[in-house]
């Protein structure tokens, strides 16, 4: 009796609870990274948004529409662009050019003054809210004994005790939020902005959801045109190219913006810089694919935000694509997507890394020259946000001086073809729109004085 | 108005029948132990004379009509009827014909020049035939603006016989069809006039045996003509199969809302149901109150698509809660493309528009990959 006790059976009933981990709820779905995404995006960008939220939302997740970059080099330049015309796709930049960019609106001297951009107020009601009661609350006295050498009197209990992930979120929270402050920042209209004639980019019209046809190859077998976001090629379009202007592109790849700067037919010399074996590896693919002797073209894999320290005003224009939400591309994919549960340092530390990229790039341009800011977010403080605190920093750090390029101009030229957001303090911002589903995209002009 | 009446007084019509000279062929003892006689509710049994209806219910529920019973007297109806001697039609001719008369030999010439003038080739009809054919549909208290475009846009009805005519108005009559339900039938059954009638009665027997009331199925069956192709067997098991969906009350009245139920393929009408109750999270209820089965698995997706893609509409949890009010499932599905748009949407019709045609597109892309992933999974 007594050896049958001691048999190892008995041993295993001991109870168990609070022993192992709880059961994964079968019933209780894992989110995807791209619902979290449209989660928050729904949280941010619906109360700053508004009115106009829906119809984004709607653009965001339905099929993108593309425009044809014609390749110059290719020998079949005048069939594609005819076939193109068949189909009923037309250049947009030719439309634009219609439109003349003179015609500029009234002149707006200060931003901060002047423009009237008033952040929702549920913004900042938002944040309160998010402030969520604490989870542990310190009762006094029980923890208090063990600090031996505080005065019992003077001891201020901890009122909110925050877990990691909670910080996270706080900090989730004031990343998104964008306080726009009055800083009063010269704004200038830019003379030097024509479209490049040479350019041709076929977007088929509003309402309009045809699809390109797979791009051809000539003779040395160099495709006949590139497909990308139609509203990608306005960054370009904003850099103002003069003919022999030597053009950084900071974040190059996968090179859709590099394409574009070299059909426009006016750089000498392109610079190319990503950071990312990788993603230069895809670079050299579509060059290779596209231009016949890559010569002109030199490509650099160096960190983006030392690169202004290494060439300090080189170069005339710098074009800054730098890293972001990238909202449409999360939305549509799980696979290595920013919103996953992982990557979320990461996401948080995305303002920083736009910010010194951009420092970097003003660096690395010349006095004189412009630097083009673009993201692909609707996110304001990925956009305005950094634009701002980078102005703020140079001014207090540096004794360089930067004005923001009037770019409206060129906003109403393209009209016909993109819907633009009207509250952007610094630059012009692409919304997606399902009759004309380009973008998001967001550029701004900063021109370096001295 | 139909009335199921006792085994007593079933025993007694049926014995009064059978006393009477022309004998009835009923299904004697077994109809009378089931006691399902349904008879015309106006009718007197005893005024044998007068026009009635008898239906006689098997055990195997089959159910037959007794028209020899009926034709006897048919003859006096068709007289009534169509030369107006009943008090019923003298009544309607007066209020066709007193207040405003109507000149039906130019009525009719008008119809034949408007009828004409849709086809190459000329139509052989007589202005009188029409007049007559017109007569006797406005004694029967048809509209007239029915009349007129049945007789323009449909060749068949133009040109038949009068005879032929005469005899499908009474077939008709006599089944209860009334009013506008004589005009869409003549437009739809082509058959009618040929004298073939089987069709029909075979399938308002099927509709009385899914315990359709007599005015519901002729209801029924002159909306949506189609009805009548539908074998009784097919019938019974699509009315078994929508019992697994809905209450056997609610099966009755979604079929009346929409016959295309009963011959629509099974599993479309499954993929919406459960594309409603999942996608959309709601329960039978609210899908009573719209004309869910009538629109395309393509419409139901691309209007549910366009709102939650929109964030305008958000699947309830568990406990059906959900953070915005989403819209009813009538403003959802049943609204034009515009109302939708504008008062449900709230975006412009054109965006709507669009994403119609990109969702088409969407779901031709899916196929094929579908299409594509199951050949390479085939090759394997």
């Amino acid at each position: 009796m007594f050896i049958r006790l001691l048999r190892p059976r008995s041993v295993l009933l001991i109870p168990k609870r609070g022993r192992v981990k709880t059961k994964w709820a079968t019933h209780k779905k894992q989110k995807l990274p791209s619902l979290l995404a449209l989660e928050h995006f729904d949280r941010f960008y619906a109360p700053m948004y508004d009115k106009l939220w829906p119809s984004i939302r709607l653009a965001l997740l339905s099929q993108q529409k593309y425009g044809a970059l014609i390749n110059n080099y290719s020998n079949n330049v005048d069939s594609a662009v005819l076939d193109l015309i068949d189909t009923g796709a037309d250049n947009f930049v030719q439309i634009a050019q219609s439109h003349k960019l003179s015609e500029a609106s009234d002149i707006v001297d200060k931003i901060g003054l002047k423009k009237d951009v008033s952040i929702p107020e549920i913004l900042e009601s938002l944040q309160k809210e998010k402030e969520k009661p604490p989870l542990v609350q310190h009762d006094d006295g029980h923890h208090v004994e063990t600090e031996l050498d505080s005065n019992l009197y003077e001891y201020m209990p901890v009122e909110t005790v925050y877990t990691e992930d909670e910080l996270l979120e706080l900090k989730e929270t004031e990343e998104n939020i964008f306080r726009p402050q009055d800083f009063s920042v010269d704004l200038i209209e830019d003379t030097s902005l024509s479209l490049p004639i040479q350019l041709k980019v076929h977007t088929f019209s509003r309402g309009n959801v045809t699809m390109f046809q797979p791009p051809k190859g000539d003779s040395h077998r160099l495709l006949d045109y590139y497909l990308l976001d139609a509203a990608s090629t306005l960054p370009v379009l904003a850099l103002g190219l003069q003919p022999r202007d030597k053009v950084l592109d900071l974040c190059a790849a996968p090179g859709g913006k590099a394409l574009t700067i070299l059909q426009t037919g006016l750089t000498d010399k392109l610079t190319c810089n990503d950071n990312s074996h990788s993603r230069l590896g895809r670079l050299k693919t579509v060059l290779n694919w596209y231009i016949p002797a890559a010569d002109k073209i030199t490509i650099l894999k160096k960190d983006g935000t030392k690169l202004g320290h290494i060439m300090t005003e080189m170069f005339d224009k710098v074009l800054v694509d730098v890293p972001c939400l990238t909202d449409r591309h999360m939305l549509q994919t799980d696979d290595n997507n920013i919103f996953s549960s992982g990557r979320k340092r990461e996401r948080l530390s995305l303002g920083d890394t736009q910010k010194q990229l951009l420092c970097s790039a003003i660096l690395a341009c010349k006095p004189g020259g412009s630097v083009v800011y673009s993201t692909c977010t609707l996110s304001p403080n990925q956009n305005d946000g950094v634009i701002q605190s980078t102005l703020e920093w140079l001014w207090e750090n540096t004794k360089i001086d930067v004005s923001v390029c009037n770019l409206k101009p060129l906003a109403d030229a393209c009209s016909k073809t993109f819907r633009f957001y009207e509250h952007c303090r610094y630059g012009q911002l692409v919304i997606p729109h399902i009759r004309a589903n380009f973008g998001p995209l967001y550029f701004a002009k900063l021109m370096r004085i001295n | 108005m139909l009335k199921v009446i006792r085994k007593a007084s079933c025993r007694a019509i049926v014995n009064r029948l059978h006393a009477s000279r022309e004998g009835v062929n009923t299904a004697g003892g077994c109809a009378l132990s089931h006691a399902n006689i349904c008879c015309g509710s106006v009718t007197q049994f005893n005024k044998y004379q007068s026009p009635i209806r008898h239906f006689v219910v098997s055990p195997q529920g089959h159910i037959t009509l007794h028209e020899h019973v009926y034709s006897k007297h048919t003859s006096f109806r068709l007289v009534s009827e169509i030369r107006g001697n009943g008090n019923k039609t003298k009544g309607c001719e007066q209020t066709k014909g007193g207040d405003k008369f109507i000149d039906l030999e130019l009525l009719a010439k008008d119809i034949i020049k408007h009828a004409e003038s849709n086809y190459t080739y000329p139509l052989h009809v007589s202005a009188s035939d029409i007049a007559v054919k017109i007569e006797s549909l406005l004694n029967l208290q048809c509209d007239l603006s029915d009349i007129k475009t049945l007789l323009t846009i449909n060749q068949t009805v133009l040109t038949a016989t009068n005879n032929a005519f005469t005899k499908a108005l009474v077939f008709l009559d006599k089944h209860g069809f009334r009013q506008q339900n004589i005009v869409s039938m003549l437009h739809h059954c082509d058959e009618l006039l040929a004298g073939q009638t089987k069709l029909i009665i075979q399938c308002l027997d099927s509709l009385r045996q899914i315990t359709l009331k007599e005015k519901e199925a002729i209801q029924l069956i002159a909306s949506d003509p189609n009805v009548r192709h539908i074998t009784h067997k097919d019938m019974t098991s699509r009315v078994a199969q929508l019992k697994g969906l809905f209450k056997t009350s609610h099966v009755l009245r979604l079929i009346l809302k929409s016959p295309k139920l009963l011959y629509d393929d099974f599993s479309e009408v499954a993929y919406k149901f459960q594309y409603v109750i999942f996608k959309l999270g709601v329960d039978q209820k609210p899908i009573m109150s719209t004309k869910l089965f009538d629109h395309s698995v393509m419409h139901i997706k691309t209007r549910h698509e366009f709102l939650e893609r929109a964030g305008l509409y958000q699947l309830p949890n568990k406990k059906g809660e959900t953070t915005i009010e989403n819209p009813s499932l009538y403003q959802i599905f049943d609204t034009s493309d515009s109302v939708f748009a504008q008062k449900v949407a709230k975006m412009p019709t054109a965006d709507y528009m669009t994403f119609k045609k990109l969702y088409e597109l969407e779901e031709e892309m899916r196929e094929e990959q579908s299409d594509s992933d199951q050949s390479e999974s085939d090759d394997e």
